[in-house]
Order: C-alpha cells, then structure tokens, then sequence
C-alpha cells in the first residue's frame, strides 16, 4: 500500500482542484494500470464525498452570546491606565495634592442630590442613550427619557415620554421600572423590549424580543407578564389590555432597521409593511392572505419592499393614487 | 432574489461603519452560529469555539471604519475565524508543530475506538467519528484541505511548516479515512457492491 501513497495524494488533489495537468495524466496512467487502483479511488473518492457534512451544528442563544461580545468590546475600548514616571519630587506631591482636591470636590458633586438627566431625540431618527448601570436605550425621534445620573434604591427608574427601544442589564435585586406619562408601569428585571406610550396618552404598546416583562396600567395594576415575542397594547378608554402571543415585532423595525418576517401570514405582513409605512395597501386575491412569507427587509423603501414581494409571490403592483398601493394576481408556493 | 443578502449585507456593513452597533448585532444573529461550527472542526471544544467566535465579532467592530472586505462577509469572516483558530492552537503550543511520535501512538488508540463506533453508525457517522479520532495535526490539515478549500501551499504558510509534511499529513489522513469506509463496508456487502456499480457507471 505504502507504493500507492504518492497516487493518494494526487487523488485528494484532484478532488480538492488543486491539480496540476501533468500529475493528472499521471494519475490517470495509475488509474488506468489495474482494477484494485480503480477501486482504491472510488473508495477515497467517497472518503472524500461522504466527508462532506463534517462538523457540528450549534444553536446558541444568541442574545446571551452578543451580551459577551459587549462585554468584550467595552473591556477591550476602556482606556488602560498610563505609567507615567515623574522625575521631580515636588511633581508627585503637587500630583497627590491635586488627587485630594478632585477627590474631595467629586465627593462633594456625588453626596449633593443631583437632578435627573432629561434627554430629548432630536437628532435623526434615534439616538441610543446609556444608562448609569450600562443598559442601553434607543430613543426614538420626538421621545423624551429622564433618569438619574446615579439608580439608587431597590429599583431602576426611568421616565418615558414617546417610544424606545431597552436593552436592560440583569439584575435581579433591582428591579427596572419605566414609568410613563398616564402612569402605566413596565417592570423588568433583564430583557431587551420597546415601549409605545404616544403624546396623547390614549394607548401605551410594550413590544418584547426577550426576557420577561411585566406590563402594568395604572388602571390594570396587577398587570399582565410578558414573554419573548409577545407584544400588548393597552388602550385607555376600553380599559384593556391587548395581548399577541406571537407577535411579528416589527413595532421595532426604527430600532433595528427593517422589517422582519419568519412564516408570517400576508394578512399580517400587510398590515406591518402599512403601519411602518404609513401607507394603504390593497390586497386583491382573498386567497393570498394566508399565504405565508419570510424575509428580511432592510431600510428600504416601500416601492423595494413591495416588489421584492411581488417578485417572491408573483405579485403585480399597482398604484392607484400617492400612498396608495395594490397587490393583484399572487401565488403561493 | 440571490443579489438581494448582498445588498443587505452592505446596508449592515454601512451602517457598522457609521457606528450603528444594532448591525453587529444582525451580522451576529446571521453568522456568529455558522462560525461555531467552522471553528469546531478545527478546534474541537465548545467554549473555546464560543470564545474565539465572539473574538471575530469584537475584531468586526474595533476594525469597522477600516473595513475592506473584497470576498462575500461569510466568506471574510469565515477565514478570520478560522485563523483564530489555528493561531489559538500555536499559541497554546499544542502537539500540532511538534515532529513527536505520540501522535503515532494515539492513532493506534483511537483505532480500537472506531471500530466500535462504525458498528451501529451509517457511513457518514463513521467517517466523522473517524476525523475526529484523527491526530491533531493531522485533523487539522485535512480540515482545512477539504472544508476551508485552502490549497497545500496556503496551508504551509499559515501554520508554517513544509508543503511535504502537509502531504504526509492528508495521505496519511486519507489512508485512515480509508480504513474506516472499508471496516464499515465490511459490514455489508451490499455497499461494496453499490460502491463498484457507482464507480463503474
């Protein structure tokens, strides 16, 4: 066997297409010298073949896993401490007493009660707000937030006017709590969810991607739980709250940047794509609308989205007026 | 519909320039799974693939206003973790640049262990259980031969040793690879059989 070694290797190349012509003639002459050559290639061919699907397939909690890539980017961006050698005795004490000076005076700043932080989004489209306890906030344009430049006591306050996206820190003992304008609470110990509480404070929506939220109308304060990809709407004159237990989320799409569809029925596609448009859509054939999609629709604009669905469900578009949209034909495969 | 992820990948990656750290996330979401497994058949332990994969994700974003990626973002990723891989196997002065017997020794070991495992398994199972019996280095230049489509040369270079001994490493990868797909043909005559009509169709 030892003498087939180098016709081995030849094989391998020629599977991976990493041959030169000669030593393919080669192997070809080999190949062609007997039978049990032949069948030493067919073998390493399907060695080579059968090999294929080598490896492991994980399914990891992706959520859990990119809080470790924070983690990681904010360990590797934070400033190292720089060695600096003062050759002068009298620069380490000027040093020392300049310490005690800002030590005192941040002392003073941090023991003297200091005023909530306001933050209004009038830049763009969102800005992302970080919280004292490294939770994170996107706050929409026209949203308002206030929090304290320090949480103290048992729970994480914030004050929400308009609508945000969180990203809360877990942290069980301290509960995080946004309060809104009508006095509606969102109660949460570590999760990442959006909130809806609109200026004339007639409905407040909480959107859930993960954890475990607790949604409490002032009116309903027992509230309801929340988990991941439900969303519940409260709407103040019915004094009730709405619950979707498989909600598409795409309340959230200004936060992450487009629409996103697993298996949604077109019923309910349609109905996203309008609300985040801000347009009518006209879905001809009843047939359709059970009809189910998937996709992934970045910041595009609508006249894109519709025709990539158009061109996924054989769709014609058709535009009756300005704002106006209309889906005729479709068929679902 | 096939140019459509491109240009969502480049939305993603215009807006991890300008800083939007919600487009790591949907990168992350898209790949940080397939890199697992990528990473795993060079590395064969779960929390150092999680590690090293979420290491590619950090280098992303401390990297991202400097990007410049001329393959497909899989494709660049991939690579990146994959010399992660291999750069967590020098530095841990693993066996793998060692000339040392041992891995001769191990082979003999890890043969009884096949043998056992081909008996219940179909085909494919026993030849990965096989590649995973493989001596280290060994497992490791096969791999990235045949998953990482990375010609001997290139494997050369990077984990630095000659082209000659990359060869010994895939002939002899092949030759107990072999083994295993004739012990398990062993089993049943019917598949040597199908193998010959295959071969001669």
């Amino acid at each position: 066997m030892q003498a087939n070694d180098d016709y081995i290797l030849l094989l391998s190349k020629q599977f991976s297409g990493d041959i030169s012509p000669a030593e393919s003639d080669a192997l070809q002459s080999w190949l062609a010298q007997s039978p049990e050559h032949a069948q030493l290639a067919a073998e390493l061919r399907q060695v080579w073949e059968k090999t294929d699907a080598f490896g492991k397939t994980f399914s990891p909690n992706l959520d859990v896993s990119f809080r470790q890539v924070q983690a990681k980017i904010k360990a590797a961006e934070r400033p190292r401490a720089r060695v600096v050698s003062f050759g002068q005795r009298w620069l380490r004490v000027a040093a020392a007493l300049t310490f005690l000076l800002s030590a005192f005076w941040a002392y003073r700043q941090l023991s003297a009660p200091t005023e909530p932080l306001k933050i209004f989004a009038n830049r763009g489209d969102k800005q992302l707000v970080l919280l004292p306890d490294g939770s994170r906030v996107w706050l929409r344009a026209n949203g308002q937030l206030e929090h304290p430049v320090e949480f103290s006591g048992s729970e994480r306050h914030v004050k929400l006017l308009g609508e945000a996206y969180f990203e809360i820190e877990h942290d069980p003992a301290n509960p995080f709590v946004v309060d809104l304008p009508n006095g509606d609470k969102v109660k949460v110990l570590g999760t990442e969810f959006g909130v809806r509480a609109l200026p004339d404070q007639t409905s407040t929506g909480v959107f859930v991607r993960s954890g475990k939220v607790l949604f409490a109308p002032k009116a309903r304060p027992q509230g309801v739980v929340l988990t991941a990809h439900q969303k519940a709407t409260y709407i103040q004159n019915a004094a009730q709250i709405i619950v979707d237990k498989h909600a598409t989320l795409n309340e959230l799409a200004w936060q992450r940047g487009g629409l996103e569809f697993v298996g949604t029925p077109m019923e309910k596609v349609i109905a996203d794509i309008e609300a985040h448009y801000k347009v009518k859509i006209n879905l001809r054939n009843t047939y359709m609308r059970t009809c189910l999609h998937t996709a992934l629709h970045t910041t595009q604009p609508i006249d894109t989205v519709l025709e990539s669905l158009a061109l996924t469900h054989h769709f014609r578009v058709l535009r009756p007026a300005p704002g106006q949209y209309e889906l005729a034909g479709g068929t679902c495969k | 519909m096939s140019s459509q992820p491109d240009i969502l990948e480049q939305q993603w990656l215009a807006a991890l320039r300008a800083g939007d750290e919600s487009a790591l996330r949907r990168i992350f979401d898209r790949y940080y799974p397939s890199l697992l497994s990528d990473i795993y058949r060079v590395v064969p332990d779960e929390n150092t693939c999680e590690d090293l994969a979420q290491e590619v994700f950090v280098e992303l974003w401390r990297k991202r206003t400097e990007l410049d990626i001329h393959t497909s973002l899989r494709a660049y990723l991939r690579r990146s973790a994959v010399n992660r891989a291999l750069n967590h196997l020098k530095s841990n002065r693993r066996l793998l640049f060692d000339q040392s017997e041992q891995f001769e020794q191990a082979a003999d070991e890890s043969a009884g262990d096949i043998r056992r495992k081909i008996e219940q398994e179909t085909l494919e199972d026993a030849l990965h259980a096989a590649i995973e019996t493989l001596p280290e280095k060994c497992r490791v230049v096969f791999s990235l031969s045949r998953f990482e489509q990375m010609s001997h040369r290139e494997i050369a270079e990077q984990l630095g040793i000659s082209v000659k001994t990359i060869e010994n490493q895939i002939t002899k990868a092949m030759k107990i690879l072999r083994e295993a797909l004739v012990r398990h043909a062993e089993l049943s005559p019917v598949v040597i059989w199908a193998l010959k009509c295959w071969w001669e169709a």
